[in-house]
C-alpha cells in the first residue's frame, strides 16, 4: 500500500467513526424530541391531546434529526483537520491528504508530505483524535426521560393505574375563553335590543338626514343653514324617530310626550316628579357613562327648571288630576332611577318589565331614565321590555291614562292640534330663519345626538357646553310658543 | 528543481547551523533572529523597533559573516542624502589622462544592509531607500544598476527618542516583511551577555552557508504546500483586520481605521513557508500562521483615536482578533 493509499484509508476511517458519532448525536436529538410527544400526553392524557399526536413528535424528531445529520456530515477534508488538530501534527495530514486527493495542485513536495504524514497518520489514535463523548443532546434526553418516568410514576400514585387517559392535573380550559355570565346576560340583552332596533332603524331610514351617522360633536361652530331644512324637516321625522335615537334620554321622553300626547294629562305630575328624580339620579350616571358630556351647566339646569314649569303650568290649566293608577308606578319608576348606573342595564329591563306586567307604562320611561350609563340601549331596552311583553302600542297608551281613559281623545285631539300649530309655526320659522348658532361646547371630544340638532352642524371650542336635556337655542320660542298655544287651546 | 528529500534534509540543516552560528554571539533574541532569517530566505525586509544597545547591529553583521554575505550600515541622520545611500557619479581620470564619470556605488549595494534608525533621514532620502527596498534596483541618471540577490534591509527604529524623526509612511512601512521588536534580555540572558563581554576572546562565527545555498534554501521554501484551509485561514485574518469588510471583526471595526493590505496575506505565506521549512515541515499550518500574524501585520494596520485614547496597540488588537478566529475547514 502506498503513502497515498494509507494516508486517504486512515482518513476514511476518521470519517466513519465520525460519521457515527454525528449519528448517534442526532439520534438522541430526535429521540429527545419523540419523548416529548409522551411527555406531554403524561401531563395533558389522551383527553386534551389524541394520541396521534405522538406520531407529529416522532415525525418531527425524525425530520429535524435527518436534517441535522444530512447538514452536519463530516468531509474527509475536514475529519482531517480534526485528526491534525488532535494529534497536534501541523496540519500535516491534512495537507497530504488534500494533495493526494487533489492530483492537479499537487506540488514537487507532494510525495514527501505524503512521506511524513502518512506514519503519523498510521501511527496515531483515531480513538484519542475523535472520541466518543456525551453530547448535550444526550443529557436533554436523559433528562426528558426522568421526568417522563416521574411523570407516570406520579400518574400511578395518584390514580393507581397508568392510564393515560385522564389529564394529570385537572385543565379548566373551557373557562378560560368563556366570557363571565355577566357577560353573557348582557350579550343577550345586546342581541335582543339589536333586533328591536332594526325595526325603528327601518322607519328611520325614510328621513335621509337620519341615515346619516350622527356626526361626534366638533369644534366647530353650529351653522345652521338659513334655508330651513334642518328644522323644517327634521322636526316631524325627528319626532317620529324619537324613542329610537340614541344618546337622548329626557328629549327622548319629550318626543314621546311631544309625539304621542299620551298621560301627560294623566300622570303628568308624577312624571315631572319623577323626571326630577331621575333627572337628579340620572344625569350623574349619565356623565359617568360619557365623561365628554360634563356636568350639566346652570344654564341646562335653568332651561329644565323652566320646562318642568312650563309642564305643571300646562297640566295646571288643563286641570287634570294624577290619576291614582299611576301612584304604583313611581316607586318603581324611583327605584329603578336611584338603581346605580353599573345596574343600570338589567334594572332598566326589570323596571320594564315590571311595568308592563302591572299595566303602568310611567315606570318605562322612568326606568328607561335611571339606566344612565347605557341610556341609548336601556332606552330601548325599557321599551322593548313593555313590548315584549305582548302589550300592543294603544294598550300602553290606555294604561298610561289609566282610570281616565274618557279624558284621552279629547286631550289627543287637543294636543293633535297643537301639533299641527306647532307644524306651522316650524315652517314659517324656516322660512324666515337665517344666521349662525354658535354653541360653545367643551374642549373634550364629545357626541352629540339629538333630533333637534342638524346632522352637519359643527361647534366650536369656546368652553361651553351642550347639555343633551337642552333644547336648542333656535328652538326654544318655538316651544315657548307651543306651549303658550296649548294654555290658550286649554282655556278655550 | 532539486527535490528530494536528501536536499530537503540538507536545507533545514543549514538553516539550523545559521541559528546556532548566529547564537554564539547573540544571545537570547530567538524570534528575533528566526525572523530576520525568515525574512532574509524569503526576500523580504525586517523592520526592527528597539532601544539601543540590545545587539541589533551585531546580529546582522553576525548574519552576514555566517552566510558570507556582504554587510554594510547607514547611520541615518537629518543630512543624510539619497546618493549617500545609492552612491553617486565621480569624475575619474585615468592613467592617460582622460577623465570619466563613474558610478560610485553607495551601501545600498550589499546583501544585507543595517539602516539605522531610519526615521531619522529625511523623507526624500527614506524614499530612496524604499525604492530599493522594493525594485531591488538602483536609478542613477540613465543607467539602473540591479541589486544583489539576497538583499536584506534591516531597520531600525528608536521608539525613545521621536523628538527630530520622520517617522515612515505607512505606505513605506507596509513594505517590511516583518517587524520585530526587540525586547530587553532576560537575566539568564544578561548573565550569559556580561559573561561573554568579560571574556578575553570572541568566540568566532564560521561561514555555514554561502550565497547561493542560500537562494537554494529560498527556491525550496517556494515549494512549501499550503493547504486550502492554511490559506483561507490567513485571508480570514486579513479580512478580518479590515472594518470595511463583511467579515471584519467587532475589535477591527471599533479600534482599526485601516487594515492590512494584501502585501499582508503575501507576507503570512511567505514567512509561513519559510518557517515551515526550518521546523522540517513542507507544509505551512495553522500555528505558521499565528505565529507570524503579529511580525507580519502589526505595522499593516493603522489603529484609531479610540484605541489610542484606550491605550490599545496594534499587537493587542491583532492578538484579539486571531484568538476568535475559527479554524474552519475550507
Amino acid at each position: 500500500m502506498g503513502t497515498s493509499e494509507a494516508l486517504l484509508n486512515v482518513v476514511e476511517r476518521a470519517r466513519k467513526r465520525a460519521c457515527a458519532q454525528v449519528t448517534l448525536r442526532e439520534a438522541t436529538v430526535a429521540l429527545t424530541i419523540a419523548l416529548l410527544g409522551p411527555l406531554a400526553l403524561a401531563v395533558l392524557g389522551t383527553e386534551l391531546l389524541p394520541a396521534g399526536f405522538l406520531v407529529v413528535f416522532v415525525l418531527a424528531g425524525l425530520g429535524l434529526g435527518a436534517y441535522r445529520w444530512r447538514r452536519r456530515q463530516p468531509s474527509p477534508y475536514g475529519v482531517a483537520q480534526t485528526i491534525d488538530s488532535a494529534w497536534q501534527a501541523e496540519d500535516q495530514i491534512s495537507t497530504a491528504y488534500y494533495f493526494a486527493s487533489h492530483p492537479a495542485e499537487a506540488g514537487a513536495l507532494t510525495p514527501y508530505q505524503n512521506q511524513k504524514a502518512a506514519p503519523l497518520a498510521l501511527a496515531g489514535d483515531l480513538a484519542r483524535a475523535l472520541p466518543f463523548t456525551l453530547s448535550r443532546s444526550t443529557y436533554a434526553l436523559g433528562a426528558v426521560v426522568l421526568v417522563l418516568a416521574a411523570l407516570l410514576g406520579l400518574r400511578y400514585g395518584t390514580q393507581s393505574n397508568l392510564s393515560l387517559k385522564p389529564p394529570l392535573a385537572p385543565f379548566a380550559l373551557p373557562s378560560l375563553f368563556a366570557a363571565p355570565e355577566g357577560d353573557e346576560l348582557r350579550r343577550d340583552e345586546l342581541a335582543r335590543v339589536e333586533g328591536k332596533r332594526d325595526e325603528p332603524a327601518q322607519s328611520l331610514r325614510k328621513d335621509s338626514r337620519l341615515e346619516q351617522p350622527p356626526e361626534p360633536l366638533e369644534s366647530e361652530p353650529v351653522a345652521i343653514p338659513s334655508d330651513g331644512a334642518p328644522s323644517g324637516d327634521a322636526v316631524p321625522g325627528a319626532e317620529a324617530a324619537l324613542p329610537e335615537v340614541e344618546g337622548l334620554s329626557v328629549d327622548s321622553d319629550f318626543g314621546d310626550e311631544l309625539a304621542t300626547g299620551s298621560g301627560e294629562g294623566e300622570d303628568g305630575e308624577g312624571q315631572a316628579e319623577a323626571k326630577d328624580a331621575s333627572g337628579s339620579n340620572s344625569e350623574p350616571g349619565a356623565d359617568q357613562g360619557k365623561p365628554q358630556d360634563g356636568a350639566p351647566s346652570e344654564e341646562s339646569n335653568d332651561l329644565l327648571s323652566r320646562l318642568q314649569d312650563a309642564f305643571k303650568n300646562m297640566l295646571s290649566s288643563m286641570k287634570m288630576d294624577p290619576p291614582s293608577g299611576s301612584q304604583p308606578g313611581e316607586p318603581s319608576a324611583q327605584e329603578s332611577g336611584q338603581s346605580s348606573p353599573a345596574e343600570g342595564a338589567p334594572t332598566g329591563q326589570e323596571a320594564g318589565g315590571e311595568a308592563s306586567q302591572a299595566g303602568e307604562n310611567a315606570g318605562e320611561s322612568e326606568g328607561s331614565g335611571g339606566a344612565a350609563p347605557e341610556a341609548p340601549q336601556e332606552l330601548t331596552q325599557g321599551e322593548s321590555g313593555s313590548e315584549s311583553s305582548g302589550a300592543p302600542p294603544e294598550g300602553s297608551m290606555s294604561s298610561s291614562a289609566g282610570s281616565n281613559d274618557g279624558d284621552k281623545s279629547l286631550s289627543e285631539s287637543a294636543q293633535l292640534e297643537a301639533m299641527g300649530e306647532l307644524s306651522e309655526l316650524y315652517q314659517k320659522r324656516a322660512e324666515d330663519m337665517s344666521g349662525e348658532v354658535l354653541i360653545e361646547t367643551q374642549a373634550a371630544p364629545q357626541q352629540l345626538q339629538t333630533p333637534y340638532t342638524p346632522t352637519a352642524a359643527g361647534h366650536r371650542d369656546l368652553g361651553g357646553q351642550v347639555s343633551r336635556d337642552e333644547i336648542p337655542f333656535a328652538y326654544r320660542q318655538y316651544v315657548q310658543k307651543y306651549f303658550e298655544a296649548l294654555r290658550q287651546k286649554s282655556g278655550n | 528543481m532539486v527535490a528530494s528529500e536528501q536536499f530537503l534534509q540538507v536545507v533545514t540543516d543549514q538553516i539550523k547551523l545559521v541559528r546556532d552560528e548566529i547564537g554564539k554571539v547573540i544571545v537570547g533574541h530567538d524570534d528575533v533572529v528566526e525572523g530576520v532569517i525568515i525574512a532574509l530566505v524569503s526576500g523580504g525586509h525586517v523592520l526592527l523597533e528597539g532601544v539601543p544597545g540590545l545587539g541589533k547591529t551585531t546580529l546582522l553583521r553576525t548574519l552576514g559573516d555566517a552566510m558570507h554575505l556582504d554587510y554594510s550600515r547607514i547611520q541615518f541622520t537629518p543630512d543624510l542624502m539619497p546618493a549617500d545611500i545609492i552612491g553617486s557619479m565621480i569624475l575619474e581620470s585615468d592613467s592617460l589622462g582622460s577623465k570619466e564619470l563613474r558610478f560610485q556605488r553607495g551601501p545600498i549595494f550589499a546583501h544585507l544592509v543595517l539602516a539605522d534608525e531610519i526615521n531619522r533621514a529625511t523623507p526624500r532620502t527614506q524614499s530612496a531607500l524604499l525604492e530599493a527596498m522594493q525594485e531591488r534596483t538602483v536609478t542613477t541618471g540613465t543607467t539602473t544598476y540591479r541589486l544583489e540577490d539576497p538583499f536584506l534591509v534591516m531597520a531600525t527604529q528608536n521608539p525613545l527618542e521621536m523628538e527630530g524623526t520622520y517617522p515612515l509612511p505607512e505606505a513605506q512601512l507596509d513594505r517590511f516583511l516583518l517587524k520585530l521588536i526587540v525586547g530587553y534580555p532576560t537575566k539568564a540572558e544578561l548573565e550569559q551577555i556580561v559573561d561573554r563581554t568579560m571574556a578575553s576572546a570572541t568566540p568566532p562565527v564560521h561561514q555555514v552557508i554561502n550565497q547561493e545555498q542560500v537562494l537554494d534554501v529560498r527556491r525550496a521554501a517556494h515549494e512549501v504546500l499550503i493547504a486550502p484551509h492554511v490559506r483561507d485561514f490567513a485571508i480570514r485574518l486579513i479580512l478580518a483586520t479590515q472594518p470595511e469588510q463583511e467579515e471584519a471583526h467587532v475589535l477591527a471595526r471599533k479600534y482599526i481605521r485601516y487594515g492590512s493590505s494584501p502585501r499582508g496575506a503575501q507576507a503570512l505565506m511567505q514567512a509561513g513557508r519559510v518557517r515551515a521549512l526550518m521546523r522540517g515541515r513542507l507544509n505551512v499550518s495553522i500555528g505558521d500562521v499565528r505565529e507570524l500574524a503579529l511580525p507580519a501585520l502589526r505595522h499593516r494596520i493603522i489603529l484609531n483615536f479610540d484605541a489610542h485614547a484606550e491605550g490599545k496597540t496594534a499587537d493587542q488588537v491583532v492578538a484579539q482578533i486571531l484568538a476568535s478566529l475559527p479554524e474552519g475547514s475550507a
